[in-house]
């Protein structure tokens, strides 16, 4: 490898890129008030103490249950709903009104309904996770089921499949692609929910550590609880990702991203 | 002919479909009206028509996906009305399933008909070899080639073990040497698996080369205007049987017929 060619690889660049804008970061944050931006090794002591006290660790667990919680049952109430307004006419027209009306208003509007249903704890939480997940999921759920070939459904009624076949062997693996960008959309909408879900009816977790540090202006905190969220998203949607490999990987172009 | 002669019979058929005019207004077309014939066990009869001549919807209705509006089919002396065991269909577009492999496609219609898994393994073992894609067992289809996915679909036709065979237009989407060699592989099929075939397409040279018998569709709406008997030796794919000279007759003879004495585009217009 040439010089050359070591400065345009893009890992290099990459981490040079980041470490430049570290630099510049300690460099301005450590001249103005803390509060303001903190700096890159105020964040890092701040990171080494949250671990310490366990703090950090029970909250990302208890995030991660909300989350983890909301997003299975927007999947098990998603999915089936979406493959049941896809296939069959009359189902759709009985729920689309409620559908199109739950999605286009933002889900925090319904958190002082949700509050006054479901308290303040875990399964308010869990009830503003699913309410943000569940329409990416059904809505990807039931386009996949309006994509799928109609001459494949042709073909298994040419060997006289039943409706039951019909849907078990042609509708839903052929609607599996869309489930699975459905599931990816879901598990973003997952995290937000679960963050402004603590935001709002927290005693625990990271929503409700960003507010208390916030409130707080302990700013270098605030920004651990970000990084650990940024981890967190790319943790989950990596998952994800993985799984819909899995189940797409008769698809070409699947094959040479292995 | 008696009726054990008789693999299927089409009787009186007529299918109207409704259209939209210049004015707006929906009205129906006659698109099939009186076609009525027998094939017998063991023929190869192929259907052809100029486009829109309702040759794939006769097919259709044969194969139970599309109902007549008048008459019927009849099997084994019994109407029938929609797909069966005894017919299974090979399609232009092929239609594969992308999510299966070549094993699992073939054991589609064993699935559907509740055949437990050993059966459906061993059957589609054995048709994938007959159709010499054994190499190829466990790919999927957007590995295959053209030819090699439609080989699937007569080894996924076959698997069922149907009487009868029917195939819309089957090579239409393959290039014209694929298609060819695949004339050769087809008759070699049928002959060892003694099948009944009804096979519908446009195009002359292979209504020849395949077919007992041609069966020539026609007019507005469409009826039978000829049936040709082409009683070339067998196995055709032995000598150069478009080297005959009644090849050419033959050839001669269903140009007239479907072109009507024309060119191609002076009968679309006059369509």
């Amino acid at each position: 490898m040439t010089l050359r060619e070591f400065a345009l690889n893009k890992w290099v660049l990459r981490a040079t890129s980041i470490l430049v804008v570290l630099a510049a970061w300690q460099f301005v944050g450590s001249r103005i008030n803390p509060i303001f931006l903190s700096t890159p090794t105020a964040i890092a002591i701040a990171f080494g103490k949250t671990i310490a006290s366990g703090e950090l660790v029970s909250a990302v667990a208890a995030s991660l249950g909300v989350t983890a919680a909301g997003f299975l049952l927007a999947l098990v109430i998603g999915v089936p709903i979406g493959l049941l307004m896809g296939r069959f006419r009359v189902i759709e027209y009985v729920l689309d009104p409620y559908v199109s009306a739950l999605y286009v208003v933002p889900r925090i509007a319904l958190i002082p309904l949700i509050i006054i249903w479901a308290g303040l704890g875990i399964k308010a939480q869990i009830v503003v996770v699913f309410g943000t997940t569940v329409f990416p999921i059904l809505l990807s759920t039931f386009a996949g089921v309006r994509h799928v070939d109609a001459r494949l459904i042709e073909t298994a009624y040419s060997f006289g499949a039943s409706e039951k076949q019909l849907f078990f062997k042609v509708i839903i693996p052929g609607a599996v692609p869309f489930i699975m960008s459905g599931l990816r959309l879901g598990i973003g909408q997952a995290i937000i929910g679960m963050i402004v879900a603590q935001m709002f009816l927290g005693i625990a977790g990271m929503g409700f550590m960003l507010t208390n540090y916030g409130n707080q202006f302990a700013t270098d905190y605030v920004f651990v609880v970000v990084l650990a969220l940024a981890a967190l998203g790319i943790l989950l949607t990596e998952m994800v990702k993985f799984v819909e490999r899995r189940f797409n990987h008769w698809k070409p172009d699947e094959r040479t991203r292995g | 002919m008696t009726t054990q002669d008789s693999a299927l019979r089409i009787a009186g058929l007529g299918k109207r479909f409704p259209v939209r005019t210049a004015a707006g207004t929906m009205e129906t077309v006659d698109v099939l009206k009186g076609v009525d014939f027998d094939v017998r066990r063991n023929e190869f009869i192929s259907i052809i028509g100029a486009s829109g001549s309702g040759k794939t919807t006769l097919l259709r209705i044969v194969a139970g996906l599309t109902q007549a509006d008048e008459g019927g089919i009849e099997i084994a002396g019994k109407r029938i009305t929609g797909p069966g065991r005894e017919r299974s269909l090979v399609f232009q577009s092929i239609n594969l399933f992308p999510w299966r492999n070549v094993m699992k496609n073939v054991e589609l219609g064993l699935e559907i008909g509740g055949e437990p898994e050993p059966v459906r393994r061993a059957a589609a073992e054995k048709f994938v070899k007959l159709v010499g894609l054994e190499k190829y067992a466990h790919a999927f289809p957007h590995e295959l080639s053209g030819g090699m996915q439609q080989r699937v679909g007569i080894a996924r036709a076959l698997a069922t073990d149907p009487d009868i065979l029917l195939m819309d237009e089957p090579f239409g989407s393959l290039d014209a040497q694929t298609a060819e060699f695949l004339w050769d592989e087809l008759l070699k099929i049928v002959e060892q698996t003694r099948k009944t075939v009804l096979f519908v397409t446009h195009h002359i040279d292979e209504a020849i080369y395949l077919s007992d018998r041609i069966v020539v569709l026609g007019g507005k709406p469409a009826t039978i205007i000829d049936v040709i008997d082409v009683d070339f030796p067998k196995p055709r794919y032995s000598y150069d049987v478009r080297a005959e000279p009644r090849f050419a007759e033959f050839r001669a003879r269903l140009r007239r017929e479907l072109f009507r004495g024309g060119t191609p585009m002076a009968a679309e217009e006059e369509a």
